[in-house]
Formats: structure tokens, C-alpha cells, sequence
């Protein structure tokens, strides 16, 4: 990610020392050539300065741990140069795309020995749902600012405000599979799938113990395992989808980001499986699973997979979403799944997905974050191509949660069950 | 709907200050963040502007001039400040004022001296650092680069008349000159910070580590440059001097492919 680039700003400087020197020539005055000496030793400058050697580590606090909804909460960033002397360095932390910040700035300037550290705070709002910092962008510059070197300063920092999710509101799953779905995949369970070499931490019930008194080698025995209906939460990130409201304002895949971020914080207490999927820059999967370890694992694939990075493509009208990704989605999953699908509904391609998925029994609810505005013409047009989006979905039995995501989304889910749709 | 929810967002919620939310924004919410040029380092290149008009500048009716130029400045200097309060109006009011005081100042250098070679170099170099100023109040975004460059070519064209004109001395000359390149260079920086950080971010030692670096390689160059000339190089018959102004060409064309 470290990425090195020429400022090219001393440029101008040779021209000026030409200039005095040829005046001073021309008019005959040696004093205008002892100019030229001086804006040719300028000319020379930014070679004189080598690239920063970029090495930093970065510490930030909260200052507070499980806040409100609405709470100013105040970020400490510190920042150590583990490296040689950064003369010029601009610093730019990753406050999660879902926070504004209300106070200070996340932006800091220092210049730094080796060894110093720079300390600086802002505080931002708290909103809904869990919030992964991102990586701080780091610039530094040579003292002459000739060569400047870009790179990122990664630190874990979440900042959560958990406690106004409601339960999620899962449809009904039938057909027969009663929640049970006997898997290829060896684990606990009843029926006998395979035995392998021991690792340490399997549990002692599944050491096959005449083996051992036989061989005097630990191996365990692995049954299959079976699973409830999963849950897989899956986020639409195509280029389409990074639309906004406004410039300032966060797009479509933030929010539906935050979304799949607040529904897994709701299903994490009721013992779901879950798993995570996203179409996108690339395609992105996590099984379903269950467990802390297996939230967290979630988590941190949702703040960090690059098809779920919420920086808008520089190509709008790139299409990143093949028929090789829907195909792979598909091939995940079946009538055992419960599909999430977060979209703002800007394409068509996502629909039929949707209801492909569905029509192969994978029960699908789409999560539509509005970032629609009916201030243009194009907004409204806008407007119109997603409500038959969903009118589509909806005729063919795929509930739509239409959000407003100024809204939580636990909040519409309920509204959307008490009227009976999803 | 839409845009008056949108603007109850998370951000609006509890914040007294009405526009203090979204005057600062976040780097995803960023475009309202304030990307004029940093201050302490713009103070610092019209510093060297000034400085760089006042070395080359005798006589009584010439310090009269850069004096009223000079308020003038420090008039632009105030409606920045205004500006960053949101005080549009004074902002604008006082920054007419630094025009007007500016423009004073370029017109006493040009009627006031005795002579048409004293008449001619102050009022340009009063005018390179007024638009320099002006580049980074800014009085208009996008322009500043632009503003910056012309200041300084002015004030360098001011430098060189003085050498032509009226022959000062060796060392106001070549402090002046320094001091030319370094308003350019300082409000580069200037500009770029403010780009790069906005104008909320603590940037002055930034600021200040690059203008004093900037400067005191100047300040070298000054002496070396004082050093050739101590050698008497200028002696060197025309032909000579113009084979080495060639090669001095040669190897700055060199350097920067």
C-alpha cells in the first residue's frame, strides 16, 4: 500500500534561475548572475533530500467504551516514529465511514525524530452499530517536499453502540429440512465422517482410544456435523452501489455495511448461524458459523475485506458483478440459508439474483438502504426504477425492507414485521 | 423526506453549535472540511514577500510606499482571520481595505520617488506580494496556485529590475531574491497542507519545520553565492560567463529529467 511519488514542485525554480541568469548575461550585471547561483543551489535542493523512510505505530483510545446512541465520544490518537526523522509528516486517521466528526479534526501535522510520538484528539458521534476504525493514511514528505511517500498505519479500534438492536426477525423456515441440514463436513455429530491425526485441543470423547492402545498414536474421530439454517448476510458492493444522497453523506455500501454489522450484533444472541458473503470489487465469503471467535471473524471481514471498502470506485459505471460471483453466491447456498441481501437497489442484476436465489429455495430478504433523493430529475428517476425493483421482488414473495438509514435498522425490521411483510 | 432525515443524521443529533458538525466533517463526510491554505505558514510567505521588497528598496518615499503596502497586507492577513470565524461580511469589507490599502501602496511607489528607475521597482514587487496574499487568503479557491506563482514572478521580476536599474548591493539582492523563492515556496506549502489537512488539523510545525529548512538552505545558498563572488569570478570575460551559463543549463536540464 506504500506508494512513493514525485512532487515535481522545485520545477518552477529552474525556470526563475534561468531567467536571472539570462537577464544577467543580456544586461551585463555579474551581481544578477550570482542570482542564478542561488536559484540554481534551489534547483538543486529537492536533490539534495532523500525519501522518508516510513515506519510508525499508531495507538488509539476511546474515551468511551460502550457509549449512547448520539454521544460525543472522544478519539486519542498517538502516533510513535519508529523510524528515522520524518520532517514533514501528515497524518489523516480512519474514522469509520458510518461517524461524523463533531470537534477537532481527525487530520494532524508533526514533524517527528525517531523516537517522538505526536498526540491529538477529536471526538466523533456515536451512531448505531459497530464501528471499525480504519487504517490512518500517513504522508510524509522529504524536507524539501520533492518526494512524498503515502502509506497506512493500521490500528484495531471499534467503537460500539449495541445495546438499541432489537431481535432480528427471521422468516419461517420450511420444507422439511427442519432446521437440520446433515453437512460434508466432519466435526460433532452422530454419524461417523472420518478419523485424523490428533490436534491438540480436540476433545478427549473423540480420541479413538483403541487406536491409541493398539498403536500408541492419538487420532480423533470426526462425525458429521450438523447444522441449524443458516443465516448469511450478504452485502451488494457493485459499482452501482456506491451511490449517496448527498457528497457528504455516506453511501449505499456504508450503510449497508452498518446494516449487516447491526444484524449481526442482534443474531449473535440468539445462536444463529451465520455466514457473510459480498458481490463486488471481488467476491467475498465467510461460512456460516457460530460462536464469539466466529462473530469477531465476521466482524473484522466486514471492516476490512477490500469488497467491502466503502471508498467509491473512480469509475461509476464500472461493473464489477459477473455471472462467475452470482454463480458462486448460488452455489453457497440453498434451501437451508437465510439470505440478507443488502442493496440499495441501483441495478437490475441484483434482483435477478435475488430471485433466482429464491426460487431455488434460499429464503431471501432484501435490505434496501434509501440513498434516493427526489431533489433532481435523475434522483427521481431514481426513485421510481427502485420502487419497481421492489415491486418485483415483492410479487414474487421476496420481502424488501425499504430503510431509511438515518434510521436503525432493528427499528424499521420491526415496523416492517408488525405489518406482516417480512 | 430525504434531505431534511438526511440531515438529522448522527451528526446533527446532539450538536449545539448548528453549523459546527458539518463545517468540520470526517474524511467520509469531507467536503465541507476547510481546505484553505495553512495559516502560519501563509503568514510566513508574505513575511518573505514583503521582506523580499523592503531589502531592495531605499530611500524615504520607497519606505513610505511598502509602509502603506505593508498595512495593506496585514489588512488581507485580517480578513483570513474573518474569514475563519465565518464573519463573511468583515471578511469581506476588510479584505477590500488590504486591496485598496495594497493598490495605495503600489501607486505612492510608482508617483512618489524622484527618479523613474526608483518609481519602477517598488510598485511591482508591492504587487507580486499583494497577490500572493491574495492567492492565499484565498479570495477565490482554485486560484491560489496560480495567484502564488504570479506574485512570485513579479517579485523576482522586481528583484532583477533592482539589479539592472539601480545596482544595489550584493547582499540585499541576493536576500532578496531568497526571500522571493521562499514566499513561493512556503505558500506552496501552505496550500498543499491546507489541502491535504484542512484548516482545523494542527499543522504549525509542519509549517514551520518546512519554511525554516526552506530558508536556511537559502540562507547558505546566499552564502556560497557571496562566495563565488568573493572569488572574483566576475572578471571572466562575457564569452567565458556564457559557456557557463550554458552548462549551468545543461546540468539543470539534466537534473530534472
Amino acid at each position: 500500500m506504500t506508494e512513493v511519488r514525485t512532487t515535481r514542485r522545485w520545477r518552477g525554480v529552474v525556470g526563475i534561475a534561468l531567467f536571472v541568469g539570462a537577464v544577467g548575461v543580456l544586461a551585463a550585471r555579474p551581481l544578477l548572475l550570482l542570482l542564478g547561483v542561488v536559484g540554481s543551489a534551489f534547483a538543486a535542493y529537492p536533490h539534495l533530500t532523500g525519501t522518508p523512510a516510513v515506519d510508525l505505530s499508531l495507538e488509539r483510545s476511546l474515551g468511551s467504551r460502550s457509549p449512547e446512541q448520539g454521544d460525543a465520544v472522544e478519539v486519542t490518537v498517538r502516533v510513535v516514529n519508529e523510524g528515522s526523522t520524518l520532517a514533514d509528516l501528515r497524518i489523516v486517521d480512519g474514522v469509520p465511514p458510518m461517524l461524523a466528526v463533531q470537534s477537532g479534526s481527525p487530520r494532524h501535522g508533526a514533524v517527528l525524530r525517531p523516537g517522538d510520538a505526536t498526540e491529538w484528539s477529536y471526538t466523533v458521534g456515536a451512531d448505531y452499530g459497530r464501528h471499525q476504525f480504519d487504517p490512518a493514511t500517513v504522508v510524509a514528505r522529504d524536507v524539501a517536499g520533492a518526494r512524498e511517500v503515502e502509506t497506512t498505519v493500521a490500528a484495531e479500534t471499534e467503537l460500539a453502540v449495541t445495546d438499541s438492536v432489537p431481535e432480528v426477525p427471521l422468516r419461517q423456515q420450511t420444507a422439511g429440512h427442519a432446521g437440520r441440514v446433515v453437512t460434508d463436513r466432519g466435526g460433532s455429530g452422530i454419524e461417523f465422517h472420518q478419523t485424523r491425526e490428533y490436534q491438540h485441543g480436540d476433545p478427549m470423547s473423540r480420541i479413538d482410544w483403541r487406536r491409541f492402545a493398539r498403536t500408541n498414536t492419538l487420532t480423533t474421530i470426526e462425525f458429521r456435523e450438523e447444522r441449524t439454517a443458516a443465516v448469511v448476510l450478504c452485502v451488494d458492493a457493485d459499482a452501482s452501489a456506491y451511490r449517496a444522497r448527498r457528497d457528504d453523506e455516506p453511501n449505499a455500501v456504508a450503510y449497508s455495511v452498518a446494516g449487516a454489522e447491526q444484524l449481526l450484533t442482534s443474531l449473535g444472541d440468539a445462536r444463529t448461524f451465520v455466514g457473510l458473503a459480498a458481490l463486488g470489487r471481488e467476491f467475498a465469503w465467510v461460512d456460516p458459523g457460530s460462536g464469539r471467535e466466529h462473530r469477531d471473524r465476521l466482524r473484522t471481514t466486514l471492516a476490512t475485506h477490500p469488497a467491502l471498502r466503502t471508498v467509491p470506485p473512480t469509475d461509476p459505471d464500472a461493473s464489477w458483478v459477473d455471472t462467475d460471483q452470482r454463480a458462486a453466491l448460488r452455489r453457497r447456498l440453498g434451501p437451508s440459508n437465510q439470505l440478507f441481501l443488502f442493496s440499495p437497489l441501483t441495478d437490475d442484476g441484483v434482483v435477478t439474483t435475488a430471485l433466482e436465489l429464491e426460487a431455488e429455495g434460499t429464503r431471501v430478504t432484501v435490505v434496501s438502504p434509501n440513498v434516493t433523493s427526489r431533489e433532481t430529475a435523475g434522483g427521481r428517476l431514481a426513485t421510481v426504477e427502485r420502487d419497481g425493483r421492489m415491486r418485483r421482488l415483492r410479487e414474487s414473495g421476496v420481502p424488501v425492507v425499504d430503510w431509511d438509514p438515518t434510521d436503525p435498522l432493528g427499528t424499521e425490521l420491526l415496523r416492517q414485521q408488525e405489518r406482516g411483510v417480512a | 423526506m430525504s434531505a431534511v432525515a438526511a440531515g438529522e443524521g448522527s451528526d446533527g443529533a446532539n450538536t449545539a453549535g448548528a453549523n459546527a458538525s458539518s463545517a468540520t466533517g470526517s474524511e467520509p463526510r469531507g467536503v465541507t472540511v476547510d481546505r484553505r491554505p495553512a495559516r502560519v505558514a501563509a503568514s510566513v510567505a508574505v513575511v518573505a514577500a514583503l521582506l523580499s521588497v523592503v531589502a531592495v528598496a531605499d530611500g524615504g518615499s520607497q519606505r513610505v510606499a511598502i509602509g502603506v503596502g505593508a498595512a495593506g497586507l496585514l489588512l488581507l492577513g485580517g480578513t483570513a482571520l474573518a474569514r475563519d470565524r465565518g464573519l463573511r461580511l468583515v471578511a469581506v469589507l476588510v479584505g477590500v481595505a488590504g486591496v485598496v490599502g495594497v493598490l495605495g501602496g503600489v501607486g505612492a511607489g510608482a508617483t512618489l520617488p524622484a527618479t523613474t528607475t526608483l518609481k519602477a521597482e517598488v510598485p511591482l514587487g508591492l504587487l507580486g506580494a499583494g497577490l500572493l496574499a491574495l492567492g492565499l487568503v484565498p479570495v477565490r479557491e482554485g486560484w491560489s496556485r496560480r495567484l502564488v506563482s504570479v506574485g512570485t514572478a513579479l517579485l523576482v521580476c522586481n528583484v532583477v529590475l533592482s539589479g539592472i536599474v539601480h545596482g544595489a548591493d550584493a547582499l540585499p539582492l541576493l536576500a532578496a531574491f531568497t526571500a522571493s523563492v521562499v514566499a513561493w515556496d512556503v505558500g506552496e506549502h501552505a496550500i498543499n497542507v491546507g489541502e491535504q489537512l484542512g484548516a482545523r488539523a494542527r499543522t504549525w510545525p509542519v509549517e514551520l519545520g518546512h519554511a525554516g529548512a526552506t530558508s536556511l538552505f537559502g540562507g547558505a545558498a546566499v552564502a556560497v553565492a557571496l562566495w563565488v563572488r568573493g572569488l572574483d569570478v566576475t572578471g571572466v570575460p562575457l564569452a567565458g560567463l556564457l559557456l557557463l551559463v550554458g552548462a549551468a543549463i545543461v546540468l539543470l536540464v539534466a537534473l530534472y529529467n
